[in-house]
């Protein structure tokens, strides 16, 4: 069926509009972030300025940035890691004999309601008297209890995929399901994981209310939490703060372009393929 | 002996975490007479589960495996969401506040939870949080279905469009609210000096101006919120998240049998009949996980809000309400009781929507 011009240029505004609406915010927090600090604060849209590293710089000097960018990515990989280890069994479990039926994964799901600020006090205080506050610890089970929902879940669904009849094989053969699991299972979802792992590892390195309680220096404080600290009682420092925006956006902006293919599943949990 | 050991065989998952909590309970005793490193504690009973959990993996027979595979989590879950749960219920019953938390807590019955009810900013806060829901997941919707219906054609730079699309929702949350806040700035923002060069008024964007239609009835403005400081904050999330529906009903919409489609224009079907009697009916149970996993989503709201306002009297969603009683006045039990509070009706909710959407989710 052929389209009319006039609409095909309808069309094509309105994908520029979007482009505009969805794309401009973004960009002008990374060209800002390249502005000198007291073009910041004037009045205007001004585009004349000569690009200046100065605020890179900044939050390196005066701030401790490289300790908080090793905590963060510690904090991500471990308890990722860690939650692909608990969760993996389980989701394949669930996936393959269905264990503990729909009531059981709907238990889990429902831990993904609990707004983060409802329990934010008593894990304060158990985590305080645990001696784990000011820890990576604190942080890495936190994560792992956020996350670990969304890992079943979206796993679940990569594992439903793989063909039963390869794993009936093997099972014909001798093979235990901890072998299929390990050798036949995880080597086939082998993409699926990776999307699992790249976007598990996102919300870890985004989130910031528990970041911001349960830190307090350097030995645990994480990026998004520097960032916040450009915000002081008196005036908000935008230089340094777009640019550690850029700088902690930038690795998911790179990994998201690998995952392209299985952002809609993993948005919904592997509700929809 | 050997009828015990039957026994535990039998009920292997019983016996490992009989065995496995006994060892770790014993070890609590010991280690408090050497050492007060509670983290050392927490660390080898992680450990000490690991190792018994191997050792029991290949113990047990074929058909224990798949139960056996679910431990892991059925017992994390547990531990980190029924103990913080039990001492909100704890410390809701008492006078707590940061000062007073080392020594003794005088009993205080009901009344955190009757002081924090009674408390007109958190009724606010909770209609606020009620207000923020519908209005941002009801705007996203009915904008992310609408633009995919329009986008739901190939068309050159699809691929780049959606990556533009998918950046806005995996940006920092608390980057993405400091941006706006830098944008929405009356002095500086882009979108004031867009509109003042466009010779338009500029928008009060982040005051507690009232909105034009209701700044004559104090009700609307004060008790529902209609506010630009309420609007910014909507704003935001929809700016964030209509990308998220766009792109899963486009992905929805890709996977429509287009021959139903083809029939029905042959018969001489107008678009909006089609739209009403086909396309929509066959999206009806992708909308409903977009719903589900939005509204989850927007009760938790926080990152975003605590950048445009910090903890503001006047912008304060029912979360940052938690937060201030809790973290920022250090009253503890009043916290808690607000803690527990939400996190029963949210319980509740949950279940609702979890049965509502039973369907739609296992389709």
């Amino acid at each position: 069926m052929k389209e009319k011009t006039s609409t095909k240029i309808i069309i094509y505004f309105i994908i520029l509009l979007l482009a505009i609406f969805w794309g401009f915010p973004v960009l002008w927090i990374f060209i800002s972030s390249f502005k000198p600090s007291e073009l910041l604060s004037l009045k205007g849209l001004s585009l004349s300025f000569t690009p200046t590293i100065e605020n890179y710089l900044y939050i390196f000097s005066r701030q401790p940035f490289a300790s908080y960018l090793r905590n963060s990515l510690f904090i991500t990989l471990i308890s990722v890691i860690l939650a692909l280890i608990i969760g993996i069994p389980a989701a394949y479990s669930m996936s393959r004999f269905n264990t503990g039926g729909p009531n059981y994964s709907f238990w889990i799901l429902s831990s993904r309601f609990i707004p983060p600020a409802v329990i934010v006090l008593p894990f304060f205080i158990i985590f305080q008297g645990l001696d784990m506050f000011n820890t990576w610890w604190a942080l890495i089970i936190v994560y792992i209890l956020l996350n670990i929902s969304y890992v079943i879940w979206l796993l679940r669904s990569f594992f439903d995929d793989v063909p039963k009849e390869i794993e009936e094989a093997a099972i014909v053969d001798g093979a235990t399901y901890l072998q299929v699991l390990l050798k036949i299972t995880i080597p086939i979802s082998k993409p699926g994981i990776i999307s699992v792992t790249i976007l598990s590892s996102a919300f870890v390195w985004n989130e910031f209310l528990f970041a911001t309680i349960l830190t307090l220096d350097k030995a645990a404080k994480t990026l998004p939490v520097a960032a916040n600290d450009f915000v002081t009682g008196y005036a908000i420092n935008w230089g340094p703060l777009f640019a550690s925006g850029v700088l902690i956006g930038a690795p998911i902006f790179f990994f998201t372009l690998f995952i392209q293919k299985h952002i809609v599943r993993g948005l919904t949990l592997g509700a929809i393929k | 002996m050997t009828k015990i050991a039957n026994f535990l065989r039998k009920r292997i998952i019983l016996s490992f975490l009989l065995l496995t909590f006994s060892i770790i309970g014993v070890g609590y005793f010991l280690i408090t007479g050497l050492s007060d490193d509670m983290l050392l504690f927490v660390l080898l009973s992680v450990l000490i589960f690991a190792v018994l959990y191997v050792v029991f993996i290949f113990l047990a027979g074929e058909k224990d495996i798949p139960r056996l595979f679910t431990v892991p989590t059925t017992v994390f879950l547990l531990l980190t969401t029924i103990i913080p749960t039990l001492y909100l219920l704890y410390i809701s019953f008492f006078d707590v506040t940061l000062y007073n938390f080392r020594k003794e807590w005088p009993f205080a019955g009901f009344q955190n939870f009757i002081r924090v009810l009674g408390d007109q900013v958190v009724q606010i806060s909770i209609i606020r949080s009620i207000e923020y829901v519908v209005f941002s997941v009801g705007i996203e919707l009915i904008l992310g279905i609408i633009i995919a219906l329009l986008l739901d054609r190939s068309f050159t730079g699809k691929r780049l469009l959606t990556l533009i699309l998918i950046f806005p929702m995996m940006m920092t949350p608390i980057v993405v609210g400091m941006g706006w806040k830098y944008f929405f700035d009356l002095k500086n923002g882009f979108i004031n000096c867009f509109l003042e060069n466009m010779g338009l008024d500029i928008i009060p964007w982040l005051t507690s101006e009232p909105l034009a239609f209701a700044s004559n009835s104090p009700f609307l403005v004060n008790v529902l919120n209609f506010k630009w400081s309420f609007v910014s904050m909507v704003f935001v999330d929809i700016w964030q998240w209509t990308p998220f529906v766009l792109i899963i009903i486009l992905a929805g919409l890709s996977t429509i049998d287009r021959a139903h489609i083809e029939a029905s224009m042959i018969d001489g079907a107008t678009y909006f009949q089609r739209l009403i009697y086909i396309v929509l009916p066959e999206l009806k149970s992708i909308i409903g996980v977009v719903i589900l996993i939005r509204v989850m989503d927007a009760i938790k709201a926080f990152d975003t809000i605590w950048a445009l306002y910090g903890n503001a009297v006047a912008t304060r969603t029912l979360n940052i309400s938690i937060y201030t009683f809790g973290m920022g006045m250090n009253k503890f039990g009043e916290g808690a009781a607000l803690s527990l509070i939400t996190l029963i009706s949210i319980i509740i909710l949950s279940k609702i929507f979890i049965n509502k959407f039973f369907k739609a989710m296992s389709s």
